[in-house]
């Protein structure tokens, strides 16, 4: 009798308790999607989608939308061609330029979403130093790139910073690193976050000279073979919308299985009139290449 | 008109001036506490009256009167008038007898069986059935009716619904602001240092106010006066020790009680030790002290100390020679102390002085250092702090027994510095030195005045009517506010009251909150020229029958409650940051309604004694921004909520406790629409590119019922006392029957396959404490 009773608790204690369930979820009504982001030397490609419900499983691109787009100063408009898998193109190699307002129409089904977005201004690296070698804490080689740049004060900016690394020779089992295999302990990078955040606003620094120290492992094949490495940093200036966008859309991944979430998960923001997603410029504005 | 007027009020003044005051306080024999809530009646059933919070009693009554007093778990305690020399100090024994002891009077104070009001003794509190063992106080108020819970296993409460930031929670008449630890699974209240619990959930009395939905007021133990005694327990959360005592017997005494969370004195070296020099921890204490002197039977001081602290930590040296280093560490909790004194100016004037200053604090620190050629140094620091200085003056006179006027004043200085962000940066380059500092602060000040009273014009009414006056003056507003409370209870056929009121609550002080309930990272905000006090209006009335000679009590109230000026933090929005003002992310002048109906049966003497509570209510909120303005169900709306505890004395030795909960699903908001989502991320050929992903979203708030939940808790104390020490040993279970009552639901899969997940937090979980009392 013991044994069972002790089984029991044992088995009670243990047992999974994340399983499949029916649950009744409401109807849900049609709406326009939109994901562009003007990006730096390339033409304009928009996404165009609508949403589904959520246990709804059909494609969830729009391949017959009439997408507009329209520089604001000069007023040209150029209508973009749908190229597959609800991206449109533009019919001309029409490249964006830096301080521009650009404004997009999408028309679909009878509803019509829009919304604008303007280039951010380039900001290049003032310096940047590196660490010796190290044990980092996930008990690989590490190296610490810390990368400065000054911030323009009058306006509210915002950044993303990348890093990417490969040997120098190219062998094949030596990809480039994900952004998420650097972190910072820098308070900019954390406030927002999480040391991994790549995505922060000068709200801490506006104005200032910032240093944000880059950390990221390689594996230690450079033990054994004394290799070469190729480090590249990349800057990008983002606009706010982008930067809203993104915090809200992080807000939201984490909120799916939280245990003290109560209240709704949190909706993501969006500056798309009518409609979800986003479109907004960002720029990547400078990168630096560092042999190690 | 105003003969009569005149003649009523002289009547009713001077009703009883032919009898004798007897008046004085009611404490415990051993201990000398007070006993609050003690009946006092004559044996001809014709005078009744409770002891107040400081145990005060006064009584009009024949000197050829006996006079009798009764408090649940005690011997009843009989003494002639003419014998008694006032001030008069009754002590009452704790009963020795497991068999029943029923108060036979058919007088009891009606308000003592509101549903309105409810008081919970600390010892049924821990006898019943919890999470690791670990008895709480709030927890325990969850299974009477009109509490509700916010998330299973949390201490948040939601009465009536209103928000958990609703609820005035004072411990010592000192309002508290965080009121939980670990993510909200135990609340700050160690109930081994406490003495007396009383709660009300409406008909809220006018020396109360500053929030809309409850009053819960906790009285913390003033210390043995006549020996010394201790508790120590070794619990699977938490480790405990209480020691109290007298410095001089029958005139001063101490109390300290201390609650810790164990685990990070073992997961602090567990992770230096095997996560590569980085150390992480989270811990969290309590600790109540007090002394309380009595010069004399006129005047008593009492110094109180609480302080209730989390914190999580980790610590990072990333280089061998140490030449980088991380610190991350978050602190919160709530520090405070309140010197009061109880004065008693002849037989029918009682007062308390308490003066008190109460400090919330949360604060997240992250270092980060670099010895290297940059000599990089940074530093931010996310605080936000409340500071309150508070000064109360309470008054009660009991000219006779138809009139008990309570009166006073209620001053509080707040200085708020809700989201304070600061950021600093050194190097060796001295140009790119950075100090960055936003204070918000906000410096406030409420003021408040009440007068209310008790008259019994006829044995067969009585009438309570109150006013509550509040100022509340910001940097540049100044809100005024009168709140009327009144009620009135008719004695009816067959020992029935019916009782009926009306009261209105401001709220100055509103929580911004991501979760719902009280988490470290909410922000407490005051009221400003943008945001208004919120405000609520309402009216209950309910039909009471007390059957004295079995000791059931039994009620059925209905109530409806309308809220204004609710806030709410705005969608996607983020409290921490310093670019935004925090009042731009707040969404204001939101209605919210609630309405229901409860009924209780309550056996709460005898060796089988316990509850059968029911409410069905409804709770509704509109927001112009939410929802696209139309009203939603309210997150902790649930349609029924069935409690059962029964508490049984087995033996001399063996107690045991069992609770049964049944509660509708709870409203909550699950995503019903999907579509794709972009961002910038670094592609396999190492260039920041677009990468795209589906993401969930919803449409309308609450619009989903989660399954029923329903769980049964079980658990069996063994208590031995030996003549110098004794033990005690509980065991139980909770959620016997292993119900996977779902915490939260999502909806998972690929583009093909699509479904809903729901997880259980709370499975079958057994616990065992051991308690060592001397």
């Amino acid at each position: 009798m013991v044994r069972t009773v002790c089984l029991f608790c044992c088995f009670c204690c243990f047992c999974a308790c994340e399983k499949e369930t029916e649950l009744e979820i409401p109807d849900s009504h049609e709406d326009i999607v939109v994901n562009c982001l003007l990006q730096a030397n390339k033409p304009f490609d928009v996404y165009v989608g609508k949403t589904l419900h959520e246990l709804d499983t059909s494609e969830l691109y729009v391949n017959n939308a009439i997408v507009c787009v329209a520089t604001c100063s000069t007023k040209e408009t150029d209508t973009l061609i749908y190229h597959a898998n609800g991206h449109y193109k533009s019919t001309r190699e029409k490249i964006w330029v830096e301080g521009e307002t650009y404004s997009l129409s999408i028309n679909y089904n009878n509803k019509q979403a829009v919304a604008m977005a303007t280039v951010p201004t380039t900001v290049k690296f003032d310096n940047y130093s590196i660490s010796n070698t190290f044990l980092g804490r996930d008990g690989f080689d590490t190296r610490t790139i810390t990368v400065t740049f000054t911030d323009a004060a009058e306006t509210e900016n915002y950044y993303m910073l990348f890093l990417s690394w490969c040997s120098i020779d190219t062998l094949p089992f030596q990809g480039y690193v994900k952004n998420y295999e650097w972190y910072s302990y820098s308070p900019v990078i954390v406030s927002e976050g999480d040391e991994y955040t790549d995505l922060f606003s000068d709200v801490l620094f506006n104005g200032q000279t910032i240093y944000i120290p880059m950390n990221f492992h390689f594996w230690n094949y450079n033990r054994f073979y004394d290799l070469k490495y190729r480090v590249k940093c990349y800057l990008v200036t983002v606009e706010k919308s982008y930067y809203e966008y993104c915090k809200s859309l992080k807000f939201n991944r984490e909120n799916q299985k939280n245990i003290w979430q109560t209240n709704a998960v949190p909706q993501i923001k969006s500056n798309i009139e009518n409609g979800f997603g986003i479109f907004s410029g960002i720029n990547i504005t400078d990168s630096i290449i560092v042999i190690l | 008109m105003k003969k009569v007027f005149v003649t009523i009020l002289a009547v009713m003044f001077c009703n009883g001036l032919y009898a004798d005051s007897f008046w004085g306080y009611v404490r415990d024999s051993q201990t000398g506490e007070n006993l609050i809530g003690a009946y006092i009646y004559t044996s001809n059933n014709q005078h009744l009256t409770t002891t107040s919070s400081y145990g005060f009693f006064s009584l009009k009554a024949e000197i050829t009167d006996t006079i009798i007093a009764s408090y649940v778990g005690y011997e009843k305690f009989i003494l002639p008038i003419k014998n008694i020399k006032c001030p008069y100090i009754i002590l009452m024994s704790p009963s020795a007898s497991i068999e029943e002891v029923i108060v036979t009077t058919d007088i009891y104070d009606k308000n003592d069986f509101s549903s309105d009001y409810i008081r919970l003794p600390i010892k049924q509190i821990q006898t019943m059935p919890a999470i690791a063992g670990e008895s709480d106080l709030l927890k325990s108020l969850q299974a009477m009716p009109g509490f509700k819970f916010v998330n299973e296993g949390q201490s948040s409460l939601v009465v009536r619904g209103g928000a958990p930031d609703q609820n005035m929670i004072m411990i010592d008449d000192v309002p508290l602001y965080y009121l939980n630890h670990l993510g909200g699974f135990v609340s700050a209240f160690n109930t081994d240092a406490l003495n007396d619990v009383q709660a009300y959930k409406g008909n809220f009395p006018a020396k109360y106010g500053g929030r809309l939905s409850s009053v819960i007021d906790v009285r913390t133990k003033d210390g043995n006066t006549n020996q010394m005694r201790g508790k120590a327990t070794i619990g699977i959360l938490s480790s405990k020790f209480m020691v109290e005592g007298p410095v001089k017997k029958d005139t001063c005494s101490y109390f300290l009680s201390c609650r810790r969370f164990m685990y990070d004195l073992l997961s602090r070296p567990i992770t230096y030790l095997f996560n590569n020099k980085m150390q992480s921890g989270y811990s969290f204490y309590d600790l109540n002290a007090k002394i309380n002197y009595m010069p004399n039977n006129k005047n008593r001081f009492y110094l109180s100390f609480y302080s209730g602290n989390d914190k999580l930590l980790s610590k990072f040296r990333e280089r061998k020679d140490d030449n980088i280093t991380m610190k991350n560490i978050s602190k919160w909790g709530n520090t405070l102390g309140s010197l009061r004194w109880n004065h008693l100016y002849g037989s029918a004037l009682f007062s308390n002085i308490t003066v008190y200053a109460m400090r919330y604090n949360y604060s997240s620190t992250f270092e980060y250092s670099a010895k290297t050629d940059d000599g990089v140094s940074q530093k931010s620091n996310f605080s936000s702090l409340i500071r309150d200085f508070g000064m109360k003056s309470d008054f009660s006179y009991i000219p006779n027994n138809r009139i008990n006027l309570l009166f006073g004043t209620n001053t509080v200085f707040h200085y708020f510095n809700p989201n304070n962000y600061s950021y600093y940066q050194s190097s060796v380059d001295t140009s790119a030195h950075i100090r960055t500092d936003n204070p918000q602060k906000q410096r406030d000040s409420e003021w408040a005045l009440y007068l209310e009273s008790k008259i019994t014009p006829i044995k067969f009414l009585s009438l309570y009517g109150g006013v509550r006056t509040n100022i509340y003056k910001t940097n540049s507003k100044t809100y005024n506010d009168i709140e009327p409370r009144v009620t009135f209870e008719i004695a009816l056929p067959y020992g029935m009251v019916f009782k009926s009121n009306y009261s209105k609550m401001s709220q100055f002080v509103h929580l911004l909150t991501y979760s719902g309930t009280y988490m470290p990272a909410d922000l407490w905000m005051p009221s400003n020229d943008i945001i208004p006090p919120e405000s609520s209006e309402m009216i209950s009335s309910g039909l009471y029958k007390n059957i004295p000679s079995v000791g059931i009590d039994f009620s059925i109230e209905l109530y409806y409650k309308k809220m204004a000026s609710l806030v709410e933090l705005k969608e996607a929005s983020n409290l921490n940051k310093l670019s935004d003002e925090w009042y731009e992310s707040v969404e204001k002048n939101g209605t919210g309604e609630a309405k229901g109906i409860e009924f209780l049966i309550r056996k709460s003497e005898g060796r089988l004694n316990g509850w059968i509570s029911y409410t069905l209510s409804k709770a509704i909120r509109t927001f112009e921004n939410f929802n696209n303005g139309k009203a939603y169900p309210y997150t902790n709306d649930a349609t029924h909520d069935v409690s059962i505890v029964v508490n049984c004395k087995l033996s001399e030795h063996y107690t045991a406790s069992v609770e049964w909960n049944f509660l509708t699903g709870r409203a909550i908001t699950l995503s019903n629409k999907r579509y794709t989502a972009v961002n910038l991320q670094i592609d396999d050929n190492g260039m920041p590119n677009l990468n795209y992903q589906t993401v969930s979203t919803y449409e309308e708030r609450n619009s989903v019922r989660m399954k029923p939940y329903h769980r049964l808790d079980a658990s069996i104390s063994y208590k031995k006392h030996k003549k110098r020490s004794g033990r005690e040993i509980t065991v139980g279970v909770y959620n016997l029957y292993n119900r996977q009552n779902p915490t939260y639901y999502y909806v998972s899969g690929d583009n093909k396959n699509r479904s809903v997940y729901q997880r259980c937090l709370f499975p079958f979980i057994p616990y065992a404490s051991y308690t060592w009392i001397w």
